[in-house]
C-alpha cells in the first residue's frame, strides 16, 4: 500500500429508527481503499456490508437512516455532504453497481441513451459525442454489434449483457471508485465468471478502485487484493486475501472458511457455525461473535472488542486470535 | 458481568431515539382503521337502535308542523316539507335500508366474483377465457345504466335493487382475485401443496384465496360507499325503495326543492352519506394498512 | 462410492422425458407455414436413480433443470417419455393411484420465503398434510407435528408460530417437516440450499444428510451450486439447454470432466483460494435462447473444441466408461482421444 489512500473511512456508524428500537446496522467501520485496488467486503446477510457501501455515498433515505462517521475522498467529509454536492460525486467519481440488473434499467429508455444520461448530468460533451462515447462503451464492456445495439431496450438483453450496460454507465464519466454490490449474484456462474474478468481489467484500462461487496469467498478470493470481513455490522478481519484465506485469525472467518463445502476434509458432515447471528437492534456489549464462538472464554465478555492488530496489515477482532488454530 | 463495556455507538442511539414521544406515536400509527371503525360503528348501531332511539313514526305526518328547524321541541333536526314528518327518525330508519344495500349488495358479490376469480386464475385456459369474455361484457356497459335496466324491468323495490348490485358488481371482484391467483399460483408454497396431492378445492380455498382475499376485502369498503350511493341515486331518481319508505337518497331528492327554505331536509340526509362514505374510507385505508404484508 | 451399476431396479427411472412448452401458436402463424413456437425446457431426457443415492442435477437458468424435477413430482405432465417408480409407470396412473405417488415422491423448495403458506400457522400446515393423507389417527397428529419438528431440529413448541416469524433457515427446516410428514422414499430437492447464506447452509445440508441415514432417503439435488453438488451427491448430471451433456460418479466428473461445458462450468466457479483470476473466461459469449436452440449439438457455438458435425448432427450420449455417458462428438470413436482441460 503505498501513498495516501484515496478513500478513506473511520468510525462509520449507520442506524436505523425502527418500530422495535434502533437498528445499528453498521456500527464503527473504518477502512482505507489505495488507488487501483480492489477491496472486497465480505459478509453474510444482515452483516451490514451493503449498508456500508450505500452509506459512503448516502444512498440511504435519512430518515428512517443516519449515518455519522468520516469517508475522507477528495479532501473532505462525504457524510454530511449537502444532496447537491453528493450527486456530483456520485456517478462522476464515485459509481454504484447492483446486484438485480433486471431491475436497475430503466425499461422504457434505450441503454445508449441510459449510458449517454450518465455523461449529461456530469460532463459537457455535447448529444453527438455522448453517443458516440456511449458505444465506445458499450465496446469497452464486451457487448457484441455496440453501435447497432445502443437504440435497443433492456428487455432485449439478457441478463449478463444488462449488467454489462449497467457497468458501462457506471463507468461512463471515469470515476475513480467503483461500489459493486453482489455484482454476480444474480447471474449463472459462466456469466459471473466473464463479468468479474470484465471489471478486473476495466480496472486496469481506466485505473479505478472497486469496493466489492459479496458473500461469496470464492468471488472475493479470485478478484481482491484486500478483505474486509464483516459481522454483525462490524468489520472483524481485514487483511490481504491470501493471508484471510490461509492463515485467518478471526474464530468466525475460520468458522465460515470450515463450513463450506469443497474444503476436503473428507468427512460426510460440514462444520457449520451453531446459532445465528444476533439481533442489530440491542446487539450485546463486547464481542458479538461470543454467543456461537467456540474459544470463547469469560474474558472475551468483558471485553470491548476492539480491533487488534495481529500482524503486518492485518487486523482481527479478537482476544484470542493467537488460539485460532486450535479450531482451524 | 462487572465490567462496564464502552459502547461508542451508545451516544448516537441516544440521540435519534427520541425516546418516548416516538412510542406513543406507534401506537396510534394506523388510526384511519380505528377511527373509521368507530365512526362506522356508531352509525350502525344508531341506525339498528332506530325504534328506541327515535321518538316519532318515521311515517306520521303533521300537517300543523312542516319544515320546523332543527332543536324544535319534540324534533332534535327538525321535521321535513310539506309533510311534517320528524327528520330524525326518518334518517334512522333510512340508515337502516341503505347500510343494508350498501353491505347486503357486497356482501354477496365479494363471496360470488372472489369465487368465479379463483377458477379463472386457478385453471386458466378455456375456463378462463369464458369467463373473462363474460366478465368483460358486464365491464362494457355503465354501470349505472345496467342497474337502472333491471330495475325498471322488475319493478322498484329493495329486493330488486340488490338483484340489480348482485348481477352487476361481481365482476370487479372476478378480476381483482384472478390476477392475484394468476400471481399466487406460481408461489412456492401453492406448489408443495399440489406436489402433495392436495385437491384443487382444497389447494384454492384453503392454500390461495386467505392469502389474496385482502385486496378483494380492501376493494369492497369502496364498493360499499358505492352501493350506498347507487341506493341513494335511485332514490333520487325515483327507481329505488317505493315511498314513503324514508331512504337517503330520496330524502334529498324530496327535499330538493326546499333548499333555501328548509335546508334542513335535504342537507342532514347527504351528510348522513358523507358519514358513512368517510367512514368506509378510513376503514379501508386502515385495513389496506393491516393486510400489507410483513416486508 | 462408485456402485453405480448395481443389478437392483432403479427407485426412479426416467427415460425418454421431454416437456415442450407451446409459445406462440396462432392462426397467423399457421398461415406462414410456421410451427408452433415450442421451448423445449426438456428435451430426451433418461435418467436412473437408485435407492438411497443422492444424484445432483446440475446446470445454468434455463437448462430444464427444475422442470425436470417438476415433472417427476407430476406438476407438470410430459410432453412424451415414461417415468418409472419402483418400476410402474407413473404416467399411466389414475387419479387414486397419482394421489398415493404423492406420498412416495415429495419436494423441498428454494425459496424460504414463499415455500410455505403465509397464512398458517406450522402446526396447521403439517396437521394438514397428515389429514388429507390420513397418514395417522386424529388424535395423535398433535403429537406427529411434534415429532416431525424435533426431527428437523426445531423445537415443538414452535409449532403455533406462523412462518413470517422464523428466519430462511428455519423456514426451510420446516418445509423439510412438511415433505417427511407423508413419509416418502424420495425427496427433490429443488435449489433447497442456495437461497441460504453460507454459515445455514452447512447446517441444513447437514440435516438432509441425516435424515438420509436415519430413514434412508433418495434425493434428486437439482442445484447450480457446484461445490455443494460435490460434497452431497454421489452421481451427478450436467444439464444444458434441456439435455443431459455428461452423467457420472461425483468424484470422477470433478477430477476428470469430459464435456467442453463441464470442464468451462468447472473452471468458472470460484474457488475460496486466492489465485489469480485468469485473463479470459471460461466460457465466452451468452448462453443461446432456449426457443431458438441451435442446430446440432447445442452447445457448438461456444464450444472450443467444436468440428463441423457438431453443427448440423446431435452427438447421442454415449457410454465411455461404466457409469459415465457424455454427449459430445470427441468421444465417437471407439478409443476417445479424450480430451480434459486442466483444473487450473
Amino acid at each position: 500500500m503505498t501513498g495516501e489512500p484515496l478513500l478513506s473511512v473511520r468510525d462509520l456508524r449507520t442506524f436505523f429508527v425502527t418500530d422495535r428500537g434502533v437498528l445499528r446496522a453498521v456500527d464503527g467501520v473504518s477502512f482505507d481503499l489505495y488507488a487501483g485496488e480492489t477491496f472486497g467486503i465480505v459478509g453474510e446477510s444482515g452483516s451490514g456490508k451493503s449498508v456500508t457501501c450505500r452509506s459512503l455515498i448516502g444512498l440511504l433515505p435519512s430518515p428512517p437512516a443516519h449515518t455519522t462517521g468520516t469517508v475522507r475522498f477528495g479532501g473532505r467529509n462525504l457524510v454530511g455532504l449537502p444532496m447537491s454536492e453528493m450527486q456530483k460525486v456520485r456517478g462522476a467519481q464515485i459509481s454504484m453497481i447492483f446486484q438485480d440488473p433486471m431491475s436497475s434499467l430503466n425499461p422504457v429508455m434505450s441503454v445508449g441513451d441510459q449510458i449517454a444520461e450518465a455523461m449529461e448530468a456530469h460532463t459537457s460533451l455535447n448529444r453527438a459525442e455522448r453517443r458516440k462515447a456511449a458505444i465506445e462503451l458499450m465496446r469497452s464492456v464486451g457487448i457484441p454489434l455496440a453501435g447497432r445495439r445502443a437504440g435497443a431496450y433492456p428487455h432485449e438483453f439478457s441478463g449478463g449483457m444488462r449488467q454489462r450496460v449497467l457497468i458501462a454507465i457506471a463507468l461512463a464519466c471515469r470515476p475513480k471508485i467503483l461500489l459493486a454490490d453482489e455484482p454476480t449474484t444474480a447471474l449463472d456462474v459462466t456469466i459471473q465468471d466473464q463479468i468479474l474478468s470484465l471489471l478486473l481489467s476495466l480496472r486496469d484500462e481506466f485505473g479505478m478502485s472497486i469496493i466489492l461487496v459479496s458473500h461469496d469467498l470464492g468471488v472475493i478470493a479470485e478478484t481482491c487484493t484486500r478483505v474486509a470481513v464483516m459481522y454483525g455490522g462490524q468489520i472483524v478481519e481485514m487483511t490481504d486475501t491470501e493471508t484471510l484465506l490461509t492463515h485467518p485469525r478471526h474464530p468466525y472467518t475460520v468458522g465460515l472458511l470450515r463450513s463450506l463445502p469443497g474444503t476436503e476434509t473428507g468427512s460426510r458432515y460440514l462444520t457449520p457455525i451453531p446459532g445465528a447471528p444476533p439481533s442489530l437492534i440491542d446487539p450485546p456489549p463486547g464481542c458479538r461473535f461470543y454467543e456461537r464462538c467456540s474459544l470463547r472464554t469469560d474474558q472475551c465478555r468483558d471485553w470491548p472488542a476492539e480491533l487488534l492488530t495481529v500482524g503486518q496489515n492485518h487486523l482481527a477482532r479478537c482476544l484470542r486470535h493467537e488460539h485460532v488454530e486450535e479450531i482451524a | 458481568m462487572a465490567v462496564e463495556v464502552a459502547d461508542p455507538g451508545a451516544a448516537m442511539v441516544a440521540r435519534i431515539a427520541g425516546g418516548t414521544a416516538r412510542r406513543r406515536r406507534r401506537r396510534l400509527r394506523n388510526w384511519p382503521l380505528l377511527a373509521g371503525a368507530i365512526l362506522l360503528g356508531l352509525v350502525a348501531l344508531a341506525c339498528l337502535a332506530a325504534p328506541v332511539l327515535a321518538n316519532h313514526d318515521p311515517l306520521t305526518q303533521d300537517l300543523l308542523n312542516p319544515a320546523a328547524p332543527p332543536f324544535s321541541p319534540g324534533h332534535l333536526l327538525g321535521t321535513d316539507a310539506p309533510y311534517g314528518r320528524d327528520v330524525l327518525s326518518r334518517l334512522l330508519y333510512a340508515g337502516r335500508i341503505d347500510l343494508l344495500i350498501g353491505f347486503g349488495g357486497t356482501g354477496v358479490t365479494v363471496i360470488v366474483g372472489s369465487f368465479i376469480g379463483l377458477l379463472a386464475g386457478y385453471y386458466g385456459g378455456r375456463i378462463d377465457s369464458v369467463l373473462m369474455r363474460i366478465v368483460d361484457v358486464f365491464f362494457a356497459f355503465p354501470f349505472l345504466v345496467l342497474v337502472l335496466a333491471i330495475v325498471a324491468m322488475l319493478g322498484p323495490s329493495l329486493l330488486n335493487i340488490f338483484i340489480a348490485i348482485w348481477a352487476v358488481s361481481w365482476v370487479s371482484y372476478a378480476r381483482i382475485i384472478r390476477g392475484e391467483t394468476l400471481v399466487a399460483k406460481k408461489q412456492e408454497y401453492v406448489l408443495a401443496a399440489r406436489a402433495l396431492g392436495y385437491s384443487d378445492l382444497r389447494v384454492m380455498l384453503r392454500h390461495i384465496l386467505p392469502n389474496v382475499f385482502s385486496a378483494a376485502l380492501i376493494f369492497s369498503m369502496a364498493d360499499a360507499v358505492g352501493n350506498i350511493l347507487l341506493g341513494s341515486a335511485l332514490g333520487y331518481l325515483g327507481a329505488g325503495v317505493p315511498p314513503p319508505t324514508p331512504e337517503w337518497g330520496s330524502m334529498i331528492a324530496d327535499g330538493e326543492t326546499f333548499m333555501v327554505t328548509a335546508w334542513w331536509v335535504p342537507t342532514i340526509p347527504g351528510l348522513a352519506i358523507v358519514i358513512v362514505g368517510v367512514a368506509l374510507s378510513l376503514l379501508g385505508d386502515g385495513l389496506a394498512d393491516l393486510l400489507r404484508p410483513n416486508a | 462410492m462408485n456402485d453405480v451399476a448395481t443389478a437392483e431396479r432403479p427407485l426412479l427411472e426416467a427415460r425418454g422425458v421431454s416437456k415442450h412448452f407451446v409459445l406462440a401458436d396462432n392462426l397467423l402463424r399457421r398461415m406462414r407455414g410456421l410451427e408452433p413456437e415450442t421451448l423445449k425446457a426438456v428435451d430426451d431426457v433418461s435418467l436412473s436413480i437408485h435407492r438411497g443415492e443422492t444424484v445432483g442435477l446440475v446446470g445454468e437458468s434455463g437448462c430444464g433443470k427444475s422442470t425436470f424435477g417438476r415433472l417427476l413430482l407430476r406438476l407438470y405432465e410430459p410432453t412424451s417419455g415414461e417415468i418409472y417408480h419402483n418400476g410402474v409407470n407413473i404416467l399411466s396412473h389414475d387419479a387414486r393411484a397419482t394421489r398415493e405417488l404423492r406420498t412416495r415422491i415429495q419436494v423441498i423448495f428454494q425459496d424460504p420465503y414463499s415455500s410455505l403458506n403465509p397464512s398458517m400457522t406450522v402446526r396447521q400446515a403439517l396437521e394438514e398434510v397428515l389429514a388429507v393423507h390420513k397418514v395417522c389417527p386424529p388424535g395423535e397428529r398433535g403429537a406427529r407435528v411434534g415429532e416431525l419438528l424435533e426431527m428437523v431440529g426445531l423445537a415443538p413448541e414452535m409449532a403455533e408460530r406462523k412462518p413470517h416469524q422464523f428466519s430462511g433457515g428455519q423456514r426451510q427446516r420446516i418445509g423439510i417437516a412438511r415433505a417427511l410428514a407423508v413419509g416418502p422414499d424420495f425427496i427433490v430437492s429443488d435449489e433447497a440450499v442456495s437461497a441460504l447464506d453460507v454459515s445455514v447452509q452447512a447446517q441444513i445440508l447437514n440435516l438432509m444428510m441425516r435424515l438420509q441415514d436415519d430413514l434412508g432417503l433418495t434425493y434428486l439435488f437439482i442445484s447450480h451450486n457446484l461445490a455443494v453438488v460435490q460434497h452431497i451427491s454421489r452421481r451427478v448430471a450436467v444439464m444444458y439447454l434441456g439435455r443431459i451433456v455428461e452423467l457420472a460418479p461425483t468424484a470422477d466428473l470433478f477430477s476428470e470432466p469430459l464435456h467442453p461445458y463441464t470442464q468451462a462450468l468447472l473452471r468458472a466457479v470460484p474457488k475460496p483460494v486466492a489465485r489469480r483470476k485468469a485473463a479470459t473466461p471460461a466460457l465466452e459469449g451468452d448462453p443461446p435462447n432456449p426457443v431458438n436452440r441451435p442446430p446440432g449439438c447445442h452447445f457448438h457455438p461456444r464450444c472450443p473444441h467444436a468440428m463441423p458435425i457438431c453443427a448440423t448432427e446431435y452427438p447421442a450420449p454415449r457410454a465411455v466408461a461404466p457409469g459415465r455417458l457424455v454427449a459430445c462428438h470427441l468421444y465417437d470413436q471407439p478409443e476417445p482421444a479424450v480430451k480434459t482441460a486442466g483444473q487450473g
